[in-house]
């Protein structure tokens, strides 16, 4: 029930989302806004039915799927905020201390406490793993963000 | 045609373009073991990198990944019975049986050079049908590319399974997403909140790595565990090889049919892949052995099942057609290379196109060397902690997205549209209808307002309008048949991955 119920709620705010495209379309020139208007227009039509048809969907007691569906989606919820939560705050980190400092961070606290690895054999990868990059991504022409620590190390090391 | 194959071969024999390719068979062979990330998301990890790149690498590092998916995803349906993609389900019914006897390596093999011989037959189908396609594609005006960009999104609603609606709101979300940005018909930017970053508009290899990649990758540490529990493999590689040679017909006959059905928009892997299997046990004298390990069980839905990434590239590559999931990531591939998929791929991008026939045939030898040679470590690799490779990947996207302005605004976008992709995700809504709707966003609009400038409304009466107009027709009353049947979705739904992941 828990997962139909979140369904419906995600198609009411797609509803709104293009509602409110197809409302700020009507400011933009007639050419300009053509397109976008159709789009978002028959977007919320559409939105609109489904939210209809799957009204009852939302009002029906819950069936025994229903709760497998809920077990399911519960788990990958509350297990996926977390992990959302740990991208979130590297990429952050890859804008503020810079890509590496930042990825050696997340790859060595996502080895040692996510994979149970040692520490030691978390910083070896995790520095493996920034070596590589700096070598690979430099000879394909990668650009790295250079936040306030590598550029700090970088300046150490002239 | 053959001056242009000559000089195609003489390209992609480049060896930074061969290292290119052989790296894309890499990657591939390595999503195709590991079950729930798939081609299509395999692709998206690679797209943002595409920037700036050589188009004949480019093009070589994606045919690669596609082309190898399909063989190495066999591993896991022999040995654990776990389909490594939706188009290894037939696959399990004779080759995990046979795993089971103590025949693993013999199905193996047979799957292996099936595998090739399939793919190497879709390249040269690929490779006739450019001549035949030629002349139709020329005669094509403004007002007919606009008809086959609609045709392209039709293909949503064969996309979109069980919920088709929803399929087609997310298809239209990814349409008014792709308005993000100038317009193309005056110079006027739209949806921008005056942010300059998104005067470009969203970048796409930030939406589709987002899309498809951080969802998958999240769902995977989520599910947790192994792949799989043991990693035996046995003997009789050879016996393997003496199966294949038997029952060349079977091979040929189901490539064929692979490669043909691959041309027809929406089918999916997995359905091709089911009505290759039925064939074969149907026309087989002695049915008795099927589903309790019969070797044609293994050998004619893996030969169908590369041959189909020929057929694929037909629509995709020549009228901007996307079939499936991958093929929608792979037109995206060529916009970032500034290579417009269409009418030109025949003209000035023949030795491009060619290059791509090439690709796919050496990718399909060069993976499936691979896959012999890395038939033991794999199946012992399969036995590794989700949450030790997983973090790996995280960090290519982030860079790679980052590499498409190179702001911040680029990890901001990634973080955005990956969440409400995980979201998509976790409640088993479509997702590749996006992809579709926000790659052709831009040409809809540009062509539509073009026909529009020149021909008022007379050209919704130009007959070919009228036929792919019918053609959309066909394809939507096919959808709601489909719907109505209940048929299989291309993408694998929540429970089904936490099955196939061994949570």
């Amino acid at each position: 029930m828990l997962k139909r119920r979140v369904s419906y709620a995600l198609l009411a705010v797609l509803m709104l989302l293009l509602a409110a495209m197809a409302w700020t379309a009507r400011d933009f020139a007639k050419l300009a806004a053509y397109f976008p208007i159709t789009v978002a227009t028959l977007g919320v039509a559409l939105a609109f039915i489904e939210l209809g048809l799957s009204r009852r969907a939302v009002t029906d007691p819950p069936t025994a799927q229903d709760d497998e569906e809920d077990a399911e989606f519960t788990k990958h919820l509350t297990g996926g905020v977390g992990y959302l939560a740990g991208l979130a705050l590297y990429l952050v980190a890859m804008m503020v201390l810079g890509f590496f400092s930042a990825t050696i961070v997340y790859l060595v606290l996502m080895l040692w406490k996510g994979a149970g690895m040692r520490p030691v054999a978390a910083l070896g990868l995790a520095v493996a793993m920034a070596a590589f990059m700096s070598m690979f991504g430099g000879y394909i022409g990668l650009v790295f963000p250079l936040g306030y620590l590598d550029s700090a190390v970088l300046a150490l090391f002239g | 045609m053959i001056d242009a194959s000559l000089e195609a071969l003489v390209i992609l024999a480049d060896p930074v373009r061969l290292m290119y390719l052989v790296l894309g068979v890499a990657i591939g062979f390595t999503v195709g073991f590991l079950p729930g990330i798939g081609g299509t998301a395999g692709m998206a990890l690679l797209l943002p990198l595409l920037f700036g790149m050589d188009p004949y690498g480019a093009l070589a590092l994606m045919i690669g990944i596609v082309a190898v998916n399909n063989t190495s995803d066999t591993f896991t349906s022999v040995l654990f019975g776990i389909p490594g993609s939706a188009s290894s389900q037939a696959t399990i019914m004779d080759g995990h049986p046979l795993a089971q006897r103590g025949e693993a390596a013999r199905a193996l093999s047979a799957s292996f050079i099936a595998s090739m011989i399939g793919g190497l037959v879709g390249a040269l189908i690929l490779l006739l049908a450019i001549p035949v396609a030629r002349p139709i594609i020329l005669s094509f005006r403004t007002p007919d590319l606009f008809m086959l960009t609609l045709f392209g999104l039709s293909m949503i609603s064969l996309m979109a399974g069980k919920h088709p609606l929803r399929g087609i709101l997310v298809g239209i979300l990814g349409l008014a997403l792709g308005t993000v940005g100038g317009a193309a018909s005056t110079p006027e930017y739209r949806y921008t909140f005056d942010w300059l970053y998104l005067f470009g508009g969203i970048p796409l290899p930030v939406a589709v790595a987002a899309f498809f990649a951080i969802p998958e990758l999240i769902t995977f540490l989520t599910s947790g565990g192994k792949i799989a529990r043991t990693g035996k493999l046995t003997g009789g590689a050879l016996q393997g090889v003496r199966d294949v040679l038997k029952h060349w017909f079977l091979i040929v006959r189901s490539s064929a049919l692979g490669a043909f059905m691959g041309i027809i928009p929406g089918l999916g892997g997995s359905t091709v892949e089911w009505l290759t299997y039925f064939l074969a046990k149907a026309t087989a004298r002695d049915k008795s052995q099927f589903g309790k390990g019969d070797i044609r069980g293994v050998i004619a839905p893996e030969s169908c099942n590369n041959a189909k990434d020929g057929g694929s590239l037909i629509p995709t590559l020549l009228f901007s057609v996307p079939t499936s999931g991958s093929m929608a990531v792979l037109l995206g591939g060529l916009t970032i290379l500034g290579v417009e998929a269409g009418p030109r791929m025949v003209t000035e991008q023949l030795p491009l196109t060619i290059s791509i026939v090439w690709s796919l045939a050496l990718a399909n030898v060069f993976g499936t060397m691979l896959c012999f040679a890395m038939a033991r470590p794999i199946s012992r690799l399969t036995t590794m902690d989700a949450n030790k490779f997983a973090p790996f990947l995280i960090v290519i996207i982030s860079i790679g997205a980052y590499q498409s302005t190179q702001h911040w605004g680029d990890l901001l976008l990634l973080f955005g549209i990956g969440v409400f992709s995980w979201i998509l995700r976790i409640l088993d809504w479509p997702r590749i209808p996006f992809v579709i709707g926000f790659v052709l966003s831009a040409g809809a609009e540009r062509y539509l307002f073009i026909s529009m400038s020149r021909y008022g409304y007379d050209w919704m009466t130009r007959p070919m309008v009228l036929i792919i107009g019918a053609l959309i027709l066909i394809v939507i009353v096919a959808a709601v048949i489909l719907t109505q049947r209940g048929a299989s979705l291309e993408e694998p739904s929540m429970s089904s991955l936490s099955e196939k992941s061994g949570a």
